[in-house]
Formats: structure tokens, C-alpha cells, sequence
């Protein structure tokens, strides 16, 4: 019994001690950045606008075909159960409801993570087995500030814009298949989306993808630093990169949702 | 704030990397305003003895002294304005792979800002001539061959006109016809750009006998020139 307790205590502090190191690594990345003082912007900005391309721009695709998908599909459950209920025409309300409370910062995610979060685990990875990050620090260069911050902002940027685009594509599907399955007309539809969102969706939906973006690129940063001498290391810490940071994408999300729900429910009375 | 390297100096120092001691308890005065040789009897030692002065990592204790301050306290940005009259030589890998050799010369110009943007193709092609890495520059490290590598990673450390260069293995990877630049590049830096401190190491002793004032072996975990060591045979 208590070995048991004693390996959940072993695992609780290790995953603190990761936590706090990510914090850590975020926090060390953005002072480095606003104290260097000989670091020129245009150096940082060819950084992040290269990130933005590789995993906002590049990801577009993907991201559209998901969200048309996901739209038509959580509209199509709708208007299923809806039409028992007699709530047809919240079809519209509960679609965007789903996709931007929890579907959209969701999937965004784990298609980053899939993308982006490897390609950047693996890269940096690489830098270190090729000694660039020993040639950066060599030549002054801090790698927080110049390798890190930038893939930091340009992750967060990335998936916000990708996030919005999901959300945009998935409820203009929703309203494709409510026209052709129930012959809805669009302006219900899009004025019971109007009514669905509220100051605390969008609160809800630039924490999720604000902290999707940090945690996915800070854990794949942090897991490609840790690659010391050997290519054989890269694929280990790019799978650990992919599982961690899903994990955590994962987590805040609930809790999150958890906390709002329970914020609701006391708002109204309930708990 | 502009600082000249006087003086270098290790006080009690020990020096390790991946368990691998390479330095302990050693005091040590590097002979200044010359063309230094390490000598060094591994690879390892070698990679990591050079990555620690110019990093400054490593060291688990003693002082590791500039101008008698001890830099081990200073942190990444207090110790630039010593960093940046340093440069190193690396004696493989380090280039960047995503970018061209020519931006890879760039990039320390240009993130301190120590060229003006419109100058930077010209210091950049200028120092390109002592290899003749011709169209090789606008290429990528993958690319090209290892001759055009290693040379940007010698360039590298020239082009930011530093007081005390370290130079780990400049032969290696290089045709013999090179090694005249090599000491042109060198001798050029001497005159006229403000380099004072060179500490090299190399296996080449045609090499060594045309660049080294001085040598320098690493002995039993202790650094000892040549002096120290006639002394300790004469007294044994």
C-alpha cells in the first residue's frame, strides 16, 4: 500500500518538477529577451515570422478540412437530437458552443502538437547534437532569446489565428448542413450565434488557445534542449515532446472548462 | 563598454564535463600577446576545455579570472562585453543548417550590430576571399564541402575583430594549400584588427611550427608551459 502511495508521490513530484522547469524555461526565455540590449529585432522578427509560417500558415489546410469536418459533424448530432426536443433552432447556439468552448482550441492543438510541436522538439534537438546552440552562446547569441522567445511567440500567434480559422470554417459548415438537412434559414442560424456568444466564450477561447500555444511550444523547446550528444536522442525526446505536452494541452483545458462550469452553475444558483 | 584582455588567469581551478575531469585544482597564467598552443592528448579534452573558456561553463570550482575578474560570477549579459573579444573556432560542426555560409557570417554582425546593414555583404565577402569560398557562400552547410565548412567556422571567429581568438584544431577538414591563408587571416588580424591573444591546438606540426610562440600541454589534469615543464624535470 504504501509503495503504491510512495511511487504516486515519486510521479506527483517529478511532474512539478517538469512543470516548474517549463515555467522556468518560458520565463527565462522572455527576461533574456527584454533585457538583452544588443539583440536586434530584425534578427527576432525573421525568427517569428519563420515560425508563423512553418506552423500558422503552412497548417491552414489541415485546419480548414478539420473544421469543415468537425462543424458538419457536431451540427449533424444537433439536429438530431434537437429535432426530438423540438430545439431545432438552437442548432446554431449549440454548434458554436461546442466549437469554440472546446473543439476548436482542442483540435487546434493537436495539430500543432503533431506539426509543429515534433518539428521544433526534433530541430532543436538536432541544433544541439550539430553544437549550433554551442555556436550561439559562442558568439554571444543567447539561444533563450534567439531561439526560444521567438518559437514562443510565434507558437502562441500561430495557434490563435489557426484556432479563429477553426472556429470561422466549422460554424459556416454547421450552417451548410443545417440548411441542407433541415432547410434552416441562414440568418437563424447565424443570429442564434449571436445570441450564443457571450464575454466569457471568448475568454474561454484566447486562455485555451493563449495557453495551448505556450505550453505546446515551451514542452517541445525544453524536450528538444535536452537532447545532449547523439541523434539517437531526438526521436526519444520528440515522442516525449508529442505525449507531454498533449497531457498537459489536455489538463488545462479541463480544468478550465471545470472551473467555468462551477462558475456557471454558482452564478445561477446552483453550487 | 569597451574592455582590453590584459590578462588570463586560472586560480585553483577544476574543470569537468560529463563526469570527465579535465582541469583540477590547477593555477594557471595564459601567456598573453602570443600565438598559444594547446596541446592536448584527447579529442574530448580538447572540444571541451575550449567550449569552457569561451562559454564559461564547466567549471566546478576556483576562479576563472579576466583582467583579474572572475567571470564564473557574471551572468550571460554581464559577461558580453568580454564575450564579444572573444571568438572561437570550432573545429566541426557548429554552422547553422538553415541558413547559407553567408548568413552564417552574418549573424553574429548583425544580431550585435556591430555592421551597418549595408556593409554586411562586403565585410562578409571580404573575408571570403581568404578561402575562396566563392559561390560556395550562398549555400547552405549541407551543401558544400567540408573545406567551405570548416573555413566559415574559422572566419567566424575572425569576423568580429576579436582581441583573443581560440582556435581548436584550424587544420583539420582543410586542404594544405589553406593553411597559408590560414596564417594570412591571422597575420592580417595581428596588423591591423586589433588581435592580440591566439590559442590554438592542432596535430599539425608543419602547422604548429609556423604559428606557435609558445607551447602549452595539458598534463595530468594541470596546464604547464614549456618553461614549467623543464623546471619540474630539472628539479626531478
Amino acid at each position: 500500500m504504501f509503495a503504491v502511495v510512495d511511487r504516486m508521490g515519486q510521479q506527483v513530484s517529478i511532474n512539478l518538477r517538469y512543470t516548474y522547469d517549463i515555467f522556468i524555461l518560458s520565463y527565462l526565455s522572455l527576461r533574456s529577451t527584454m533585457v538583452s540590449r544588443s539583440q536586434s529585432w530584425r534578427t527576432l522578427y525573421s525568427v517569428i515570422s519563420a515560425q508563423i509560417y512553418f506552423t500558422g500558415w503552412q497548417a491552414m489546410p489541415l485546419i480548414v478540412f478539420l473544421a469543415i469536418g468537425s462543424g458538419a459533424l457536431v451540427a449533424f448530432q444537433s439536429i438530431m437530437q434537437m429535432t426530438f426536443l423540438g430545439g431545432v433552432d438552437y442548432v446554431g447556439k449549440i454548434t458554436l458552443i461546442i466549437v469554440v468552448r472546446e473543439l476548436g482550441p482542442l483540435l487546434t492543438a493537436l495539430i500543432v502538437i503533431a506539426r509543429s510541436g515534433t518539428a521544433v522538439a526534433s530541430e532543436l534537438g538536432s541544433m544541439q547534437v550539430n553544437k549550433e546552440i554551442d555556436a550561439l552562446k559562442s558568439m554571444g547569441i543567447n539561444p533563450l532569446s534567439y531561439v526560444i522567445f521567438p518559437r514562443l511567440v510565434g507558437g502562441i500567434i500561430s495557434v490563435l489565428c489557426l484556432s479563429c480559422y477553426f472556429v470561422i470554417f466549422a460554424t459556416l459548415s454547421g450552417a451548410i448542413v443545417c440548411r441542407l438537412a433541415k432547410s434552416m434559414p441562414f440568418d437563424l442560424y447565424f443570429s442564434s450565434l449571436s445570441q450564443a456568444a457571450g464575454l466569457s466564450d471568448v475568454l474561454i477561447f484566447f486562455l485555451k488557445n493563449f495557453m495551448s500555444g505556450l505550453i505546446i511550444f515551451s514542452v517541445c523547446c525544453y524536450q528538444g534542449l535536452k537532447v545532449q550528444k547523439s541523434p539517437h536522442e531526438i526521436p526519444q525526446v520528440t515522442t516525449q515532446a508529442v505525449v507531454k505536452s498533449t497531457v498537459y494541452v489536455m489538463a488545462f483545458n479541463l480544468i478550465l472548462t471545470a472551473y467555468f462550469y462551477m462558475h456557471y452553475l454558482s452564478n445561477i444558483g446552483i453550487f | 563598454m569597451t574592455v582590453t584582455i590584459k590578462s588570463l588567469r586560472l586560480k585553483n581551478v577544476t574543470l569537468a564535463y560529463d563526469q570527465q575531469v579535465i582541469l583540477s585544482r590547477c593555477d594557471f597564467n595564459f601567456p598573453m600577446n602570443k600565438n598559444c598552443r594547446i596541446v592536448f592528448k584527447t579529442d574530448a579534452e580538447k572540444f571541451y576545455f575550449f567550449q569552457s573558456f569561451v562559454q564559461v561553463e564547466g567549471f566546478t570550482s576556483g576562479e576563472y579570472l579576466i583582467n583579474e575578474e572572475n567571470v564564473l560570477e557574471l551572468s550571460f549579459e554581464e559577461f558580453m562585453h568580454y564575450r564579444l573579444k572573444i571568438g572561437f573556432g570550432f573545429s566541426a560542426r557548429g554552422l547553422l543548417h538553415n541558413q547559407t555560409l553567408r548568413q552564417n557570417l552574418e549573424l553574429p554582425l548583425r544580431y550585435h550590430k556591430l555592421v551597418k546593414e549595408e556593409d554586411l555583404r562586403e565585410v562578409v565577402d571580404h573575408y571570403a576571399e581568404y578561402f575562396r569560398l566563392g559561390t560556395d557562400l550562398e549555400k547552405r552547410p549541407s551543401d558544400v564541402s567540408m573545406q567551405s565548412q570548416k573555413s566559415v567556422l574559422i572566419l567566424r571567429a575572425f569576423i568580429h575583430h576579436p582581441e583573443l581568438i581560440f582556435l581548436d584544431s584550424p587544420e583539420l577538414m582543410i586542404s594544405n594549400s589553406m593553411h597559408a591563408n590560414l596564417l594570412q587571416l591571422v597575420d592580417d588580424h595581428r596588423k591591423s584588427k586589433n588581435l592580440k591573444h591566439l590559442f590554438f591546438s592542432t596535430q599539425d606540426e608543419s602547422l604548429a611550427e609556423c604559428l606557435a610562440d609558445e607551447n602549452v600541454l595539458l598534463i595530468k589534469k594541470k596546464l604547464l608551459s614549456t618553461d614549467d615543464l623543464k623546471k619540474q624535470r630539472m628539479a626531478s
